[in-house]
Order: C-alpha cells, then sequence, then structure tokens
C-alpha cells in the first residue's frame, strides 16, 4: 500500500491537532480520506459526507490536478505522492 | 448581450475628455506606467467597479481604488460601523462607529479622491436586487462574510457577464482568485455545494488576523484594476492561497467544470435561486427546539446552593473575552467526545454566543441520555443585553 503525504491547509488544522503534514497509506483517495478520518475523527465530517464521499467544499489536489478531473475518490495513487486539502473559506 | 456591452465601454472611453492638469499630477506615477499612461488612466477614471461587501476585504479595497482613480465605486453594504470593525476594516475611525458604513465609505473615499463618484447601496444583496445592483457595473467585487451571498454573486455576475474578484479569509488563511465564467471557471466549478452550515468557519467567532484581509482586499484591488486595463494575467482558472502565519503562498490550478450547472455546457439553473435554503442557513436560523431558559430565569438559580452547571460551548478565545463566572469550557465540537466531563444528576445550563451553538449542545446531551439539560436562550448575547451590561461584547 503507498504511502502519501497529505498536506492540511490551515483551515483545518484545528481538527488535525495542528498537523500540517501527515503520511498516510491507501490505494486510492478514498481509502487515504478514511485512514485521515479514522486518525483525526474531528475532520470526519470537515472532510466527508455521512456516505464517505467527499464533501463538495472540499478540495483535494493529487500533487497539481483537482482529483475530480483524474477518478474522484478511486484516483489510485502511487508511492511519493502528495495530496493537498483545501477548504472553502467564508469570511471577509 | 457581450458585444453591446463592449461598444458601451468603448463609447464612455470615446467620450471621456483628455486629463485634466490636476489629474496628470495626481496619477502621475500611473502615467508614468507603459500599462497604463494616459489611455490606462482614462479607462480607470471610466470604469464602474462595485465592491459587494465593506468589511475587512471591501475597506481596503476601496481604498487603493479609490486612489487609483477608479471613476465610479458602488458599494453594497448594510451594516453600521461596530467597535469590532476597527481592527482590520480601515476605511472607519472610532468616530464613525454606529454609522452606515456606505455614507461613512462615500465620505472617506470623495475625501481621498474628489475624481470618485461613489454610488451607496445600504441594502442588503438579494436575490430580488442583486440583478438591478450588478448590471450597472463592469466588474465586481466579492469581499462577502458568508457563503450564501458568495454563491449569489457568482452566479449574478455568470448570469450578466461580469467578473468576479473574489476573495475570503478565515483566521491566518485567505485566498482569492478571479471567476470569469466567459474564459474560465465560476465559483460553483470551484465548489458546487457550500459546507453544510454547522462546518461554515465564521471570523466572528473563529476570529481572524487583522492585517489578512488587508493583504488579500488589495489583491482584489490589484486584479480589478489589471481587468479595467487590460494589462497583465489576471488571475483567472488560479486559486491564490497564503498562510500569514508561515506567509507561505501557493497556487492552486482550477479548471471550467463541465458538468458545472450554471456555466457549464449543459447548464440547468438560468436565473438566481433561494440562497439561504442552497447553503442550509433557513433551518440553521430555526434552533433546534429543545428546553431553554431565559437570562431572567437564570440570574437567580445561579445564587442558591443548587446552582446548575455551567457549560459553555464556545471557542477558547472567545471564552477569554467573557463567560459566565463558574462555567465550564467545553467547545462543542469536542463534546460529543468530552460529554462525561458534565456531571450527571446535576442541571446543566448550556449557553455559547447567541444561543445556537449551546441549542446544538444541548440536543446533543438530551440525546447522550441527559434529562435535566437546558439551552441559554439568546446566549451571552441577550445575558450582556438584559443582565450585565459590562460584559465585553465581540
Amino acid at each position: 500500500m503507498p504511502l502519501v503525504r497529505v498536506e492540511i491547509p490551515a483551515a483545518l488544522r484545528e481538527f488535525s491537532h495542528g498537523i500540517e503534514t501527515v503520511e498516510v497509506g491507501g490505494e486510492d483517495v478514498g481509502q487515504v480520506l478514511l485512514a485521515l478520518a479514522t486518525r483525526f475523527p474531528a475532520l470526519r465530517d470537515r472532510l466527508l459526507t455521512s456516505q464517505d464521499r467527499l464533501q463538495s467544499s472540499i478540495l483535494v489536489y493529487l500533487n497539481e490536478k483537482d482529483i475530480r478531473y483524474l477518478d474522484r475518490e478511486r484516483t489510485r495513487l502511487s508511492e511519493a505522492d502528495t495530496l493537498t486539502l483545501h477548504a472553502a473559506l467564508g469570511g471577509g | 448581450m457581450a458585444t453591446r456591452r463592449r461598444t458601451e465601454v468603448a463609447k464612455r472611453q470615446e467620450a471621456r475628455p483628455a486629463l485634466r492638469k490636476d489629474q496628470i499630477d495626481r496619477y502621475s506615477r500611473h502615467l508614468l506606467l507603459p500599462e497604463v499612461g494616459a489611455a490606462g488612466q482614462r479607462k480607470l477614471l471610466d470604469a464602474k467597479v462595485l465592491l459587494v461587501g465593506a468589511g475587512g476585504l471591501g475597506a481596503p479595497a476601496a481604498l487603493y481604488l479609490a486612489a487609483a482613480g477608479v471613476g465610479t465605486l458602488g458599494i453594497v453594504d448594510f451594516d453600521t460601523v461596530d467597535a469590532s470593525n476597527l481592527q482590520r476594516q480601515v476605511l472607519y475611525t472610532s468616530a464613525d462607529v454606529g454609522r452606515p458604513k456606505v455614507q461613512v465609505a462615500a465620505e472617506r473615499l470623495q475625501g481621498l479622491n474628489p475624481d470618485v463618484t461613489v454610488e451607496q447601496h445600504p441594502v442588503r444583496l438579494e436575490r430580488e436586487n442583486a440583478r438591478k445592483i450588478l448590471e450597472r457595473y463592469d466588474v465586481v467585487l466579492d469581499g462577502t462574510d458568508n457563503f450564501a451571498t458568495r454563491y449569489l454573486v457568482n452566479d449574478a455576475c455568470v448570469l450578466l457577464g461580469r467578473p468576479n474578484v473574489q476573495a475570503s479569509i478565515y483566521r491566518f488563511e485567505g485566498q482569492a482568485s478571479v471567476f470569469d465564467a466567459r474564459r474560465g471557471p465560476c465559483y460553483r466549478c470551484l465548489f458546487p455545494q457550500p459546507p453544510p452550515p454547522e462546518l461554515v468557519p465564521n471570523c466572528a467567532t473563529a476570529g481572524v488576523l487583522g492585517v489578512l484581509p488587508g493583504l488579500l482586499g488589495t489583491i482584489q484591488a490589484t486584479e480589478a484594476i489589471k481587468l479595467v486595463l487590460g494589462v497583465g494575467e489576471p488571475l483567472v482558472g488560479r486559486l491564490f492561497l497564503i498562510d500569514a502565519l508561515s506567509l507561505r503562498t501557493r497556487e492552486l490550478s482550477l479548471e471550467k467544470n463541465p458538468d458545472c450547472v450554471l456555466c457549464g455546457p449543459h447548464a440547468t439553473q438560468t436565473d438566481l435561486i433561494d440562497y439561504p435554503a442552497f447553503c442550509g442557513e433557513t433551518e440553521a436560523d430555526e434552533p433546534e427546539h429543545v428546553p431553554e431558559i431565559t437570562p431572567e430565569e437564570l440570574a437567580p438559580l445561579l445564587v442558591t446552593k443548587g446552582r446548575p452547571f455551567l457549560l459553555d460551548v464556545r471557542e477558547q478565545g472567545e471564552w477569554e473575552i467573557a463567560h459566565l463566572e463558574g462555567a465550564r469550557l467545553i467547545p462543542g465540537r469536542e463534546l460529543a467526545t468530552r460529554s462525561r466531563e458534565v456531571p450527571d444528576g446535576r442541571e446543566v445550563v448550556v449557553y455559547c454566543k447567541s444561543g445556537r451553538r449551546s441549542a446544538a449542545a444541548t440536543r446533543l446531551l438530551i440525546d447522550l441520555g441527559r434529562r435535566r439539560v437546558r439551552s441559554l436562550k439568546g446566549g451571552l448575547e441577550a445575558w450582556a443585553d438584559r443582565m450585565d451590561p459590562s460584559m465585553p461584547r465581540y
């Protein structure tokens, strides 16, 4: 199972105990997101719907590419890939 | 439609006389730039730019747009200046507290540059008035503080064919992009749905570094000026991100979503919609139906021997501003895992800032089997209003 680096944005770090980057194992993006939600339970609702699908207000980039234009949660991962999360911000 | 609009803009530019002597003095540093020059400055003087929101983002953006000589600045904001705005909303001074923001902004901006006409829109932007207000302007800057208005501004801009220069902030983090569906993605391409309302981060309770909207608001002004001048590479199809704590910036490449309901090839949304409902705010506005206690009922209980356990479900920073004596802080997001810290068998009164989070926490405790739990109606705001006017507000 490949180990990938996941970058957690500042807006979500309060739910990851302040951790900025973490290494998580998973064959595809969906597995990594679930593993991340297990590791940081407070992140679960922010990242995933009750059906464990990615929330529409969260962007996930595999390296430099939005996973929605790859194979979404089923996008396959390789060792040393980087997943970047980004949350919609609303403040002004 | 787009051709007619281009003709209108061209006509305005042709009708504009040469710069006056005082304008040459004022804009000389622009005139020296080959990318601006006299022709560019005339474009700026002709331009009509709308700021939606005159808050943290809108205030610095407005100052730079006015200083740059943007001829017509529209400002939409229904709010009045509050003391808590002054930490970041640099358009306003202490003497302005309580006054309508659009009125203060108009005075300040016209004082800064008499070339600028400020059009005041002291209203809440809504489905019913958005098209009529936005259609008068060439470029729209979105500096609002809620998702419902962000989707409304996006949709109106797409339907009217206007560029939407958007920025948003949270604590130490900001993002900016130019959404122009005619040549790139719109906001819905990026975020088809807003976050669930209960998970929406809010600067009013989470805080924001005062200078952060200054950074992002001036980026918005930069992009608006570039769009008016037609120079440089606008932030179309790119999302600029900044984390002020590390001062790291990065850019995400954005694509036009072929499934976008608004700007995609098979768009199904052809008009504005009910945005508070779309963002789930209507339901959130109606707090959970849980047992409540008013400040007047709570006050006498606090001096009795069997006083209730006071549970504060806000965040640490809010607690440090003000809290009820003897209360215990357990942020609402941690309550599910820390509910054992709430004593069983004793009456519990849960409170937050306004009563909404405490209602949700009360529901959670009841669902966990607690029986004697009530939510403080109206929260600390009501308590400060009616029981303790000396309590600091935020």
